[in-house]
């Protein structure tokens, strides 16, 4: 159960982040999108 | 709002993640050199590496399983095992071992040094700690040689999460959370247990199986930590450990003997001398100032040289500071040769108190020999 909520609230966050990134017009937002993002999906990818 | 040239955004995502992508490869690269192990050089007068693991198949492929120099002299004699490492941000345990592995010359018996008891450990520092990742120091020929300063406890990485609260076993002793990866709070560890339970329990085997005589343990501890520059000693091991702190006072060595305490659960000096017959169990703890809760800046510079702000002022506070503090400070060579000249004398004491099993050895420096020349002559050029 722990396991599922883990990924289901990783992929949320995810999500929200790549959309930030992708559609804001605010170059700022996007920096800390792409800044969150990118160590959240290197943690999972390594860590798994 | 500062406004970047007209980019479009999705242009600007990529950029931005592709920047990112390559600062977050350089921190990972740092990161990663934690897991990478220094070389050492063994001196001729090693007889064989073997493996942690020959004594705990499971181990195998672990960051459990490290090198163990077995070095044999020519005559007939006892055993001993040398645990360096077992904390690895005490940097004098590690670096006597170093020293050890690459000097030693064993004329009678036999010394096994395991430089690197706790490897796991060594492969990550300890979190809000801010200790360095790796000492420099001038190797004899003169070029640098790195060694990797590394956390007290196992990698959370090979076994996580801690408890709330450690249940040591057999004792059921109750420890805080974070002990349950102390490797000197597992002994004598479990076969099916933690990994660092499991490390414990390969070290108790192997002393075991090999029918060892005594084991030394090399430590640190803080400034003002109650049990520091003292031989620590189980109760078999107490007349060996009295005729070592007689020899080193001799000698103008400033030393403790502090027996192993009977209610102290999962230490070396306690349960590898309660759980491996006839074995005599001893720990040395030197004063690192890189390590206490006074501390200030914690740099490279601070653990060679051992000079801190916050100690020397802690001096004025009556009984703050158990060993004095000056100007000089404590350096690496100073507490990497208390652990060498107690060794030489527990080795001479062992001698006395079992004559039919000794252990001699020649090649180590002396504490006078590291006061005049430094740790660098006896560090073997970088590979």
């Amino acid at each position: 159960m722990l396991f599922w909520l883990y990924w289901g609230m990783t992929a949320l966050v995810a999500a929200g982040l790549l959309r930030l990134l992708w559609r804001s017009p605010d170059w700022r937002e996007q920096a800390l999108a792409a800044l969150v993002l990118v160590p959240l999906l290197l943690r999972v990818w390594l860590l798994k | 709002m500062m406004k970047l040239p007209a980019i479009p955004p999705r242009a600007r995502a990529w950029l931005l993640l592709i920047g990112v992508a390559l600062l977050a490869a350089l921190a990972g690269r740092d990161f990663l050199a934690q897991r990478q192990p220094e070389v050492l050089r063994p001196s001729g007068g090693l007889g064989e590496v073997r493996r942690l693991s020959e004594w705990h198949a499971p181990l195998a492929g672990s960051r459990g399983d490290t090198e163990l120099y077995r070095f044999v002299g020519a005559e007939p004699g006892g055993r001993v095992l040398v645990l360096g490492g077992t904390h690895p941000n005490e940097p004098a345990g590690f670096l006597a071992a170093v020293l050890l592995v690459e000097n030693l010359q064993v004329e009678r018996g036999e010394i096994w040094v395991l430089p690197r008891a706790n490897a796991s450990a060594f492969t990550a520092t300890d979190p809000q700690e801010g200790t360095p990742q790796r000492l420099v120091l001038p190797a004899a020929d003169g070029r640098p040689r790195w060694f990797r300063v590394g956390g007290r406890a196992t990698n959370p990485l090979d076994q996580w999460p801690d408890p709330e609260i450690t249940v040591h076993r057999p004792s059921l002793q109750a420890l805080s959370g974070i002990e349950t990866r102390n490797l000197n709070r597992s002994y004598p560890g479990r076969a099916d247990g933690s990994f660092t339970e499991q490390v414990a329990f390969t070290i108790r085997s192997l002393l075991e199986r090999e029918h060892f005589d005594l084991v030394v343990d090399f430590h640190e501890a803080a400034i003002e930590y109650p049990v520091v520059n003292a031989i620590v000693a189980h109760e078999r091991a107490g007349d060996l450990a009295a005729m070592a702190v007689l020899g080193l006072e001799m000698n103008g060595v400033d030393i403790a003997l502090e027996p192993s305490p009977l209610n102290l659960h999962g230490l070396s000096h306690r349960e590898l001398g309660d759980h491996v017959p006839g074995l005599r169990a001893v720990l040395y703890e030197s004063a690192n100032p890189g390590q206490g809760r006074l501390r200030g800046r914690t740099d490279a510079a601070q653990i060679l040289e051992g000079r801190d702000p916050c100690y020397l002022a802690a001096q004025d506070i009556p009984g703050m500071n158990k060993v004095p503090v000056d100007s000089t400070g404590l350096p690496l060579w100073l507490r990497v040769g208390r652990h060498l000249d107690a060794l030489r004398e527990t080795l001479l004491a062992l001698e006395l108190v079992d004559p039919e099993r000794p252990v001699s050895a020649t090649g180590l420096p002396s504490l006078d020999d590291l006061r005049t020349r430094g740790l660098s002559p006896w560090l073997a050029p970088a590979p």
